[in-house]
C-alpha cells in the first residue's frame, strides 16, 4: 500500500472514531437528561407521598396501616402509566407500602429494596438501572422512632426510552452526513500534503529497482549511488568467495 | 538529481505541521457541525418530555385544589395558597409561572408573562376557576448547556487523541522507518553488514529495505553456510536492526494510564456506595484507603520495579505488570466491601508502578541522546494527557454505564495496552543482575543534608498531600454533596492538569530567567494553600473551581523551581550520587505525601466536615511554606553572623 493511502486511511479512521465517540457520548448525555426529567417527576410524586406519610405520623397512625398511602400510590400509577412498581420501605428493608402493576415476584421487590438501601448510603437520591427497568429512589423522611423511610419508583425502561431508536437513527444520519464530506476533504488535503513525500518514496522504489536490483547507475541520485555502492560491495564479496571456491 | 531520502527527511517537519493543522481544523469543524445538529435533535425531543412533566405537576396541583373546593373551602380563605403556587414554580425549574384564574382574572393578581399560558387545568368542584401554567422555554436551552460543556470536554479529549495517534502514526510509518533505513545504509557504506532492517508493509522504504536485506542475507549464507541460513530462510540469517523509539511506548502507556484514570472522578463516591462491614475506623477515613493503598504501592514498588526493569527488560516487566493491574480493576468492579476495593487498588498500584517505570526505562534506553531527551518530555506529556482524558471520559461514562462497567472497561483497555506493548516494544539487552544491583544509591548520605530534608518535608510532601487529599479525595465527595454529577466533577478535576501542562513552559521560563528559585518555590507552596483558606466557606462549585485554579497555577510555577532548588542545595552530594539519584529520591519521598493525603483528608472530613477539612489542609500547606521560609531565613542569618564574626 502506498504511504499516502495508508496515512489517509488511518487518519480518516481516527477522525471517524473521534466523531463516533463524540456522538455516542452525547447520546449518553441525552439519555441522562431524559432520566433526569423522569426522576424529577418521581420527585414531584414523592413530595405527595411524603405529605401523606408525615400527616399520618403527626396523627399517630402506623404507616403500615395507612390506606391513604396505598391510595396515593394508586393515584400516582394512574397518572403515569410508565410506572411499573412503587415501593415505600424503611432502612430495615421492610416494605411499608407497595404498588405493583405487573404483580411481579416478591423477590424482585426485595432486590430493589436491597440495592436501594446500598445506594442510599451515598446520597438522598439514586438511580437503579437494570435491563428492563429503571428505578428512581429517594429518601422521604425519618419517623419519630428514627427509622428512615425511602421510596423507589420503577419505570419500564423501554417506555422511558421509547424515542431512543428514532434518535439513534437521526444521530447516525447526522454523523454520516458530517463524516462523508470530512473524510473526502481530509483525504484530498492529505493527498496534496503528501505529494512531495510520495514522489520521494516513488523515486526510492524506482532507484532501488534500477540501481540495486538491475545495477544501472544512469539517472541515479545520491541515494541510488549509495545503494549501488552497497550492491557492489556485496557482489565483490561474492566474487572473492567464488574465487576462493575455485 | 535530488536525493529522495534527503528530500523525504527534510519534508518531514513541514509535513507534520501541516498534517496536525489540517487534522485539528477538520476535527473542530466536524465536531461543531455534529454538535450543532445533535443539540437541535435533542432540543426537539426534550420539549415534549418537559411538557409532559409539567402536565403531571399541573394535574397534581389541580387535584389538591379540587380537594379544597369539594370540601367547600373558598380559595381566598386557604392560608398561604399564593405561597403554595409560588413554591410549585420554585420546586420545578421547568415551570416559569403558575396562576389560579377566576373568570379570566388572576386570583392573586401576580405578575405573569405577557405571552399566553402553555397549559391549563380545570378544577373539579370549582368550575369558574382555572389553573394556568407557563413553561420556562429557556429551561431546555439550560439543559443543553450541560451537554455543551461535555462536548467541549470531548473536543479537548479528541485533540489529545489526535495528537497521540497522529504522532504515533507518523513515527511508525514514516519517521522511524526512514531513520532506521538511513542508519542501516550508513552502516553498509562503512562495510558493516552485521544487521539487516526488516520493516513490515509494502511502502517504498519497506520494499527497499527488504530487497537490500535479502542481498545481505545471501551474503551471510555464503560466508557462513553452517549458521542456520537455510533454517531461517524467510526472515534471513542476519540479525535484525532493533532501535527503540518513543513511539513504541506512546500508545501502550497512554491507553494504560487512561484506563487507570477512568475511576478518578468517582472513586470516593463509589467506595461510599459499596460500604463496609468494618467499624473500627470512621467511614470518611475508610473512603480514602483505596487512594492511599494505590499511592503506597506506587511509592514502595517504583524503585524496585526500576531495578526489575533493568534486570529483566522493559517488555517483560510491562507484560508482567499488566497481571496485577488487570486483576486490580476486576477486584474493584466486583467489590462488595471497601476492603476489596483497597485490595484491588493496591494491586493496580503495583502494576502501575511497574508499567510506568519500565516505560520510563524504555525511553531512557533510546540510543540517540536528542531523541532520549525529547522522549522524557514526551513521557510526562503522555502521562498528563492520558490522565486528563481518562478523568473526563470516566466522569461522562459512569453516569450511563455504572461503576462496575467502568472497571470492566479499564480491565479491557489494560489488556489492549498489553497487546499493543507486546507488538510494539522491542526486546532489548538488559543489564546483568550484578550491574543492576550495584547501581544502588546511598540515600542516607543525601538525607543527611538538612536543607534537602526540609525542602522535601515543607514543600514536596505538602504539595502531594494537597493533590491526593484535596483533589483526588475531597473534591469528588464534596462536589457530590453539592449535587454535582460525575461528569461535572471530572470537568472540575481536569482544570488542575490543564493548568499544570499549559503553564509548565512559562514556569520553566520564569525559573530559567533570573527568578530566585527559592522565592518562587515558597510563594508557589504558600499560594497553593491560600485558595483553600479563602474559599473554604463558600459551598459552591464555583468556589471549588477557584480553589483548584489557584492551586493549579501555584503548582505549575512550583514544578521547575522545585527541581532547580533541590539541585542547588544538594550540590555537595551531586558529584558522588548523581543528578538522577537525587531526583529519584525526591520523587520517592514526595510520594509519602501522596499516601498521607487521602488518609489525612478522610480523618479531617470525618471529624470536622468538608469546609473545616479544606481550611485545615490549606493552613497546613501554606503554613509549611512559611515554616520553610523561616528555616532558610534563619540559616542565612546564622551564615551571615558567622561570616561577620
Amino acid at each position: 500500500m502506498k504511504i499516502t493511502t495508508k496515512i489517509i486511511l488511518f487518519i480518516n479512521l481516527m477522525v471517524m472514531f473521534i466523531l463516533g465517540v463524540l456522538v455516542f457520548l452525547s447520546y449518553f448525555k441525552y439519555l441522562n437528561l431524559v432520566e433526569d426529567y423522569t426522576s424529577s417527576q418521581a420527585a414531584a410524586f414523592s413530595a405527595d407521598l411524603k405529605q401523606a406519610a408525615v400527616k399520618a405520623e403527626t396523627l399517630g397512625l402506623k404507616l403500615k396501616n395507612l390506606e391513604q398511602l396505598d391510595d396515593a400510590l394508586q393515584r400516582i400509577a394512574n397518572k403515569e402509566n410508565r410506572v411499573e412498581t412503587i415501593l415505600i420501605f424503611n432502612n430495615r428493608s421492610r416494605i411499608i407500602s407497595k404498588f405493583d402493576r405487573k404483580k411481579t415476584n416478591s423477590s424482585v421487590a426485595k432486590d430493589l429494596v436491597t440495592s436501594s438501601l446500598l445506594k442510599s448510603k451515598a446520597g438522598t437520591t439514586w438511580t437503579l438501572l437494570s435491563e428492563k427497568n429503571i428505578g428512581f429512589g429517594r429518601y422521604l423522611f425519618t419517623d419519630v422512632v428514627g427509622t428512615e423511610i425511602f421510596v423507589v419508583f420503577v419505570y419500564d425502561r423501554a417506555a422511558v426510552q421509547a424515542e431512543n431508536s428514532t434518535i439513534k437513527k437521526q444521530l447516525l444520519v447526522v454523523c454520516l452526513s458530517v463524516l462523508g464530506p470530512s473524510v473526502l476533504v481530509l483525504g484530498l488535503i492529505i493527498f496534496l500534503i503528501f505529494r512531495p513525500i510520495q514522489s520521494a518514496y516513488n523515486q526510492i522504489r524506482a532507484e532501488t529497482n534500477s540501481c540495486f536490483v538491475d545495477g544501472s547507475v544512469s539517472r541515479c541520485s545520491e541515494y541510488g549511488k549509495t545503494i549501488n555502492e552497497i550492491r557492489d560491495a556485496l557482489l565483490a564479496d561474492e566474487i572473492s568467495a567464488g574465487d576462493e571456491v575455485r | 538529481m535530488k536525493d529522495p531520502l534527503e528530500a523525504a527527511t527534510s519534508e518531514l517537519p513541514k509535513l507534520k505541521r501541516e498534517l496536525f493543522g489540517i487534522i485539528m481544523l477538520v476535527v473542530v469543524i466536524a465536531t461543531l457541525a455534529v454538535s450543532w445538529k445533535t443539540l437541535g435533535i435533542f432540543e426537539e425531543k426534550l420539549s415534549p418530555l418537559i411538557t409532559k412533566k409539567v402536565a403531571l405537576v399541573g394535574e397534581q396541583v389541580a387535584d389538591d385544589l379540587s380537594l379544597v373546593a369539594t370540601n367547600g373551602i373558598p380559595f381566598g380563605k386557604v392560608p398561604d395558597l399564593q405561597k403554595y403556587l409560588q413554591n410549585v414554580s420554585a420546586q420545578h425549574p421547568e415551570i416559569e409561572h403558575v396562576v389560579l384564574e377566576r373568570n379570566a382574572n388572576d386570583l392573586f393578581a401576580s405578575e405573569k408573562p405577557e405571552r399566553d399560558f402553555d397549559l391549563s387545568f380545570k378544577i373539579s368542584g370549582a368550575e369558574s376557576f382555572e389553573l394556568q401554567i407557563w413553561i420556562d422555554h429557556k429551561f431546555t436551552q439550560k439543559s443543553m448547556e450541560n451537554i455543551l460543556f461535555d462536548i467541549g470536554v470531548l473536543l479537548f479529549v479528541g485533540f489529545i487523541l489526535c495528537i497521540e495517534i497522529t504522532l504515533s502514526l507518523v513515527a511508525f510509518n514514516i519517521t522511524n522507518p526512514l531513520g532506521r533505513f538511513r542508519l542501516i545504509l550508513h552502516r553498509y557504506q562503512g562495510g558493516n553488514f552485521s544487521k539487516v532492517l526488516r520493516l513490515r508493509g509494502k511502502d517504498a522504504i519497506a520494499f527497499s529495505s527488504r530487497v537490500i536485506a535479502k542481498a545481505v542475507n545471501e551474503r551471510a549464507r555464503r560466508e557462513h553456510p553452517d549458521k542456520g541460513g537455510v533454517k531461517n530462510a524467510n526472515s534471513g540469517s542476519v540479525e535484525s536492526l532493533q532501535q527503540r523509539s518513543v513511539a513504541d511506548v506512546r500508545i501502550p502507556l497512554f491507553i494504560f494510564v487512561f484506563a487507570d484514570e477512568l475511576q478518578k472522578s468517582f472513586m470516593p463516591v463509589f467506595v461510599k456506595e459499596v460500604g463496609t462491614g468494618l467499624t473500627f475506623l470512621p467511614l470518611d477515613v475508610l473512603l480514602g484507603l483505596p487512594i492511599m493503598a494505590f499511592m503506597a504501592m506506587i511509592a514502595i514498588f517504583t524503585p524496585l520495579a526500576g531495578r526489575w526493569s533493568d534486570m529483566y527488560g522493559s517488555k517483560k516487566i510491562y507484560l508482567f505488570g499488566l497481571i496485577p493491574a488487570f486483576s486490580g480493576h476486576l477486584f474493584c468492579g466486583f467489590a462488595t466491601d471497601v476492603i476489596w476495593i483497597v485490595f484491588g487498588r493496591g494491586l493496580t498500584g503495583f502494576g502501575y508502578a511497574m508499567i510506568v517505570i519500565c516505560c520510563q526505562g524504555y525511553i531512557a534506553g533510546i540510543s540517540e541522546s536528542k531523541e532520549r531527551a525529547s522522549g522524557m518530555a514526551a513521557f510526562v506529556g503522555i502521562l498528563m494527557s492520558a490522565s486528563m482524558a481518562g478523568i473526563a471520559i470516566g466522569g461522562i461514562l459512569v453516569e450511563r454505564i455504572g461503576y462496575q462497567n467502568i472497571f470492566a472497561l479499564s480491565a479491557g483497555l489494560t489488556l489492549i495496552a498489553g497487546f499493543i506493548a507486546y507488538s510494539f516494544f522491542i526486546s532489548e539487552d538488559m543489564k546483568s543482575r550484578e550491574d543492576a544491583a550495584r547501581e544502588k544509591t546511598s540515600f542516607l548520605k543525601i538525607l543527611s543534608n538538612t536543607k534537602f530534608l526540609v525542602t522535601i518535608l515543607m514543600s514536596a510532601i505538602p504539595a502531594k498531600i494537597i493533590l491526593t487529599g484535596f483533589i483526588y479525595f475531597i473534591i469528588p465527595l464534596y462536589l457530590f454533596s453539592l449535587g454535582s454529577s460525575a461528569a461535572e466533577t471530572a470537568r472540575v478535576m481536569m482544570i488542575y492538569p490543564i493548568l499544570v501542562i499549559s503553564l509548565g513552559p512559562l514556569s520553566a521560563w520564569v525559573a530559567g530567567h533570573g527568578a530566585r528559585t527559592f522565592k518562587v518555590l515558597v510563594f508557589g507552596c504558600f499560594f497553593s494553600g491560600i485558595g483553600l483558606i479563602i474559599f473554604h466557606q463558600d459551598q459552591t462549585v464555583f468556589a471549588v473551581i477557584l480553589m483548584i485554579f489557584l492551586m493549579g497555577v501555584a503548582h505549575a510555577f512550583m514544578k521547575a523551581p522545585q527541581i532547580n532548588f533541590i539541585m542547588e542545595i544538594a550540590e555537595t552530594e551531586m558529584p558522588e550520587q548523581g543528578r538522577t539519584a537525587i531526583l529519584g529520591l525526591l520523587r520517592t519521598l514526595e510520594r509519602i505525601g501522596s499516601v498521607i493525603g487521602p488518609l489525612l483528608a478522610g480523618a479531617l472530613v470525618a471529624f470536622f466536615g468538608f469546609s473545616s477539612a479544606i481550611l485545615v489542609i490549606g493552613c497546613l500547606i501554606s503554613g509549611s511554606a512559611v515554616a520553610m521560609l523561616c528555616y532558610f531565613a534563619k540559616l542565612n542569618l546564622n551564615a551571615s553572623t558567622v561570616s561577620h564574626d
